[in-house]
């Protein structure tokens, strides 16, 4: 049985063939097949390469199998595939995972999106003071101390 | 958690994310801290705005957000309009599994409390009047999550083995079988 193919291109275009199931867990890829906007190949502008490949590593992951008996998600496979994503997003560095979080908002991949933001929340920002915050994503202070004591005073009580 | 290998040199890599895919990362994280990141810097100040105007907004202005990690939730209230507020607090609470309740006092019966998952209720400041019985009735009407529903009669209330048998039994009469009931005293 033939396997209908997708073809994605990234934007600096390097090109993805990946099984239409695969391609499909993006929601914003159904509306560029109707829009016909390519006729064989969708080009997605704001997705470089190397995300567009780990995009697909996870798509291809979580590829529901469609055909097969029923039952096919047991309890440990679902807990192997939480494993997976860990590890998953614990390879990636900071500025790979903040693109990868743009691509899957862009794509629309609920839960490629869902596990990137949990896991920034977690690993950046839960559990660290506002300093241990700033240095971690490298934020610059851009307020004078009198706009800081401003804003920390609008909320003050955050910071008891 | 180990130190991770998240560094990326000297560059902010998250501050130009869009407002809304912050507001997502903090919409994640316990209120306070969320409302601490309005320090970082000016960018910030506007994404946790931006985390409260997505809250539900109540009739009277009141702002909610949804307390996706609230557990447990202890209220009272005196008047009609704080018992108002229970309804949406248990609504905004997915995850609220034990509800203690300050007294039934200033409860007037015209706010339907629905207790979804909540499985403890704990109602302090219990007389054991019928009315109490009554309002603790309606709480309970179709809620299959509750195990356990604990009142407990204030020290200035004098009790008797009788009227605490008698709480007792009035409590497993409102809850299925499988359902602890519990009545704390002193004496």
């Amino acid at each position: 049985m033939s396997k209908k193919n997708i073809v994605l291109k990234s934007s600096n275009g390097i090109i993805f063939e990946v099984e239409e199931a695969v391609a499909l867990q993006s929601e914003t890829i159904p509306y560029m097949i109707e829009d016909d906007c390519a006729n064989d190949t969708i080009p997605l502008a704001n997705v470089t390469g190397d995300i567009l490949a780990l995009v697909i590593e996870y798509c291809k992951k979580h590829v529901v199998v469609a055909d097969g008996d029923g039952g096919g998600s047991s309890s440990s496979s679902q807990e192997d595939l939480k494993n997976w994503d860990a590890q998953f997003m614990n390879d990636l560095d900071q500025s790979k995972i903040f693109n990868l979080l743009l691509a899957a908002d862009f794509l629309n991949i609920k839960t490629l999106f869902d596990l990137t933001c949990q896991f920034v929340a977690d690993t950046m920002i839960k559990g660290k003071s506002v300093e241990e915050v700033r240095r971690t994503l490298n934020i610059e202070k851009d307020y004078t101390s009198e706009e800081e004591a401003k804003a920390r005073q609008e909320n003050e009580w955050a910071f008891k | 958690m180990d130190t991770i290998k998240l560094g990326t040199g000297s560059r902010d890599a998250i501050s130009w994310l869009p407002q809304e895919v912050l507001c997502d990362i903090l919409s994640l994280l316990p209120t306070k801290l969320a409302a601490s990141t309005t320090v970082l810097s000016k960018k910030w100040r506007n994404v946790f705005a931006l985390v409260i105007s997505r809250c539900v907004e109540l009739e009277d202005g009141l702002l909610l957000p949804v307390f996706n990690n609230l557990v447990t939730l202890s209220f009272g209230s005196k008047n009609k309009r704080g018992w108002k507020l229970l309804p949406r607090l248990l609504n905004q609470s997915p995850k609220l599994e034990t509800l203690i309740i300050q007294g039934l006092d200033g409860y007037t019966g015209d706010a339907t409390i629905s207790l979804f998952k909540v499985k403890v209720l704990r109602v302090l400041g219990y007389r054991g009047t019928a009315q109490e019985l009554q309002h603790l009735k309606s709480f309970l009407v179709g809620s299959e999550c509750i195990e356990l529903v604990r009142v407990e009669i204030p020290e200035c209330v004098e009790v008797d083995d009788g009227i605490v048998s008698q709480v007792h039994e009035d409590l497993m009469a409102l809850v299925l079988p499988n359902c602890l009931t519990q009545v704390h005293y002193f004496i």
